[in-house]
C-alpha cells in the first residue's frame, strides 16, 4: 500500500497496468455471505433494529456537523468536478454556488450558506478558494477515455435490510472489468488524512466490490486541506480486513 | 359487453408471470435482454378501451393540471404515499442528465464518436450553436437554459450526462447483444383517452430489436436508488406505456430493470397478464388520487 504525493493525481491513480489484478469472480459472494453470516451472529434474535454506516463513520469516532464544514465540503466537491473537467474557475465560490444553486436537493444548503452573516460567508469563501488552490495543484483535466462518472452513490443491503452501508464516490474511472480489474475510485476530502484513511478506502473498495461483483484495482483518496494523496492498491487481504473493519464498526454501533 | 369482460380482466394487482433476479453484469444484463420470454402477442384493444374508461371515470379534475404517472410516483402512490404538488419545472444538471446522456450514449455506440465525455461536449456544444443562431428559441428550453448558464452549471450538465451516458454504456456487454439497439430520445407516453390531462410515462434507457420474431423488443430501465418492494409494478408500467403507445406492435418480450448502485436486476418477462397487473396498479394510483383530490369537490 504505497503513499504517494503527486502532482497529477489521477494519473497516479490508474498506476502500472501490469500490476493490475486479476478478477475472482467468487471473491465477492464469499465476502458477502462472510459479512452476512457476522451479521447473524452480532444481530442475533433482534430483528428490529437497523444500522445504516458509511467508510466514514465506520471508521471514524465523530462525523463532521457543523453547517460550515457541510458546505465547504459540498462546494469543493463541486469544485473538484469543474477541475477535472477543464472548467475554468475565476471565483471559487461564486463558481461552485451557481453549479449548486441549480441543484434542487441542495436548496436547504444553498439556502443556509446565503443565510450566513458576513463575515462567516466570506470565511467560507476563503476557505473555499484555499481548497481549490491545492486541488488545482494535484489536479489536471481528466482524459475522456478513461471514461469518467461523477458522484457515483452506492448502497448495500445486509442481513435482510438491518444493515445498510452507503458510500458515494465522487469520481469513479475505468471500463467495466473483463478478465483484469479495470475500475479505480477516486474521492476527495476536505479533512486531513488520519491513521484512519487508509482503512476507510478499503471499505469503499469492499462496498465497490459487492456492488459490482468485481473489485476495483485502486482507491484514493486527496484531502485538499493538505495536498495528500493516499493510493491504495487493492489485494484480497484489503478486503478481507474490510470486512473485519464492517463487522467491528456495526457491533459498536449494536452494542456501543 | 367487450368492455366489461376486459374489466374482469383487470383482476388484482399481480404481475402474472414472475420476475426474476439475475447478476448485474453487463453479460447478464445482455443474455436477459436478448433471452426469448414470451410469444409475439399485441395489446388487446379492448383493454385499451376499458382502462381508458374506467380512469376517465375516477380521474381528478383537469383544473388541478396535468397529471404524469410514471414508475416512481405509481410505487409512490402503491405504497399509499401521496406526492406533493409539484411546482413549476425547472431545468437542473439532474434534470438533463437523460436527455442529453441517451442521445450521447447512441452516438458512441454508432461509433461516430469514441467515448461518452465527448459525446455530451458535442451534444452539449450542438445545443449552444442551436440556441446561438436561432434568437426565437423559446424561452425555457433546454438550449435557451443552457445557453443562459454560467459555465460552472455547464460543466455539472456535463458530469452529470457523461455519468449517466457511461453507467448506460457500461451495463451492457454489446458484443454479446444478440439484436439491434435502438435509440431511445423520448419515454413512450399514453394520454388517457377522455382524460387527456392524465398521462402515463414508461421510463426507459435502451430499447433491443431482438432477433428472435419480427419487431419484437426488450428494454432496459436503468433505476436510482434501492430496488423496492414495488420493483416489479415499476417495470409493469413501462411494459404498459410502451405496449399502449404502440398498439400495432407485438408486446415487448421482456423489461430488465438495473439498479445499479445496489447492483442488482429484475427480469420482468411480459405477457398478457403483465401488462392486465400494470393497468389494475394505473387504476389504483387514479382512484388514490381521486380519493385525496375527489372530482366533484375540486371542481
Amino acid at each position: 500500500m504505497p503513499i504517494t504525493t503527486t502532482t497529477d493525481a489521477i494519473a497516479t491513480l490508474r498506476g502500472d497496468l501490469s500490476r493490475r489484478p486479476r478478477i475472482d469472480r467468487d471473491l465477492s459472494g464469499g465476502l458477502r455471505a462472510w459479512l452476512n453470516d457476522e451479521c447473524f451472529t452480532l444481530f442475533g434474535d433482534d430483528s428490529l433494529t437497523s444500522i445504516s454506516a458509511s467508510p466514514w463513520n465506520l471508521t471514524h469516532a465523530e462525523v463532521p456537523s457543523s453547517a460550515l464544514s457541510i458546505a465547504r465540503a459540498v462546494l469543493v466537491t463541486v469544485l473538484f468536478t469543474q477541475r477535472v473537467l477543464g472548467g475554468t474557475v475565476s471565483h471559487p465560490m461564486d463558481d461552485a454556488l451557481s453549479a449548486l444553486e441549480a441543484d434542487v436537493t441542495a436548496a436547504p444548503l444553498t439556502h443556509e450558506i446565503h443565510q450566513l452573516d458576513p463575515d462567516r460567508f466570506s470565511l467560507l469563501a476563503a476557505e473555499v478558494t484555499a481548497h481549490y488552490e491545492v486541488l488545482s495543484q494535484h489536479l489536471s483535466c481528466i482524459r475522456p477515455a478513461w471514461l469518467p462518472r461523477f458522484q457515483v452513490r452506492s448502497t448495500l443491503s445486509l442481513h435482510g435490510n438491518q444493515v445498510t452501508l452507503n458510500a458515494t464516490t465522487d469520481l469513479m474511472l475505468g471500463p467495466p472489468p473483463r478478465d483484469v480489474a479495470s475500475v479505480a475510485l477516486f474521492d476527495v476530502t476536505t479533512a486531513a488524512h488520519d491513521e484512519h484513511t487508509v482503512d476507510e478506502l478499503r471499505i469503499r473498495a469492499l462496498i465497490e466490490t459487492l456492488r459490482s461483483g468485481v473489485q476495483p484495482f485502486a482507491v484514493a483518496s486527496l484531502s485538499s486541506a493538505t495536498g495528500s494523496l493516499e493510493l491504495l492498491e487493492i489485494q484480497e487481504a484489503d478486503l478481507v480486513d474490510a470486512v473485519r473493519l464492517c463487522i467491528a464498526g456495526i457491533g459498536k454501533s449494536l452494542h456501543g | 359487453m367487450q368492455y366489461d369482460s376486459a374489466l374482469l380482466a383487470l383482476g388484482s394487482l399481480s404481475m402474472g408471470n414472475a420476475p426474476r433476479t439475475i447478476a448485474a453484469t453487463p453479460r447478464a444484463i445482455s443474455q436477459a435482454l436478448c433471452a426469448n420470454e414470451s410469444s409475439s402477442a399485441h395489446l388487446d384493444p379492448a383493454l385499451r378501451r376499458a382502462l381508458a374508461t374506467r380512469v376517465a371515470a375516477v380521474a381528478p379534475a383537469r383544473s388541478l393540471g396535468p397529471i404524469r404517472l410514471d414508475g416512481y410516483v405509481m410505487t409512490k402512490l402503491l405504497r399509499g404515499i401521496m406526492m406533493k404538488a409539484g411546482g413549476p419545472f425547472h431545468w437542473s444538471p439532474r434534470a438533463t442528465r437523460r436527455i442529453i446522456g441517451g442521445p450521447a450514449a447512441h452516438v458512441v455506440l454508432a461509433g461516430i464518436c469514441p467515448d461518452p465525455l465527448s459525446a455530451v461536449r458535442n451534444e452539449v456544444d450542438a445545443l449552444l450553436s442551436q440556441a446561438q443562431q436561432r434568437n426565437e428559441l423559446r424561452s425555457g428550453s433546454l438550449a435557451r437554459w443552457l445557453l443562459e448558464a454560467p459555465e460552472s452549471l455547464r460543466v455539472a450538465v456535463i458530469a452529470e450526462a457523461s455519468s449517466y451516458a457511461t453507467e448506460l454504456l457500461a451495463s451492457v456487454d454489446f458484443n454479446n447483444l444478440d439484436g439491434l439497439v435502438v435509440p431511445c430520445t423520448t419515454d413512450p407516453q399514453w394520454a388517457v383517452p377522455g382524460a387527456p390531462w392524465i398521462s402515463l410515462r414508461g421510463r426507459r434507457d435502451l430499447e433491443v430489436a431482438t432477433n428472435q420474431l419480427p419487431r419484437q423488443r426488450a428494454i432496459l430501465a436503468l433505476r436510482t436508488g434501492s430496488m423496492g418492494p414495488y420493483a416489479a409494478q415499476d417495470l409493469g408500467i413501462v411494459a404498459l406505456a410502451s405496449a399502449l403507445s404502440r398498439p400495432d406492435e407485438p408486446l415487448p418480450c421482456q423489461i430488465v430493470g438495473l439498479w445499479s448502485a445496489t447492483g442488482r436486476a429484475l427480469v420482468l418477462p411480459v405477457h398478457a397478464e403483465t401488462i392486465k397487473g400494470a393497468a389494475r396498479a394505473m387504476l389504483t394510483c387514479v382512484e388514490a388520487l381521486n380519493r385525496v383530490i375527489p372530482h366533484a369537490e375540486a371542481a
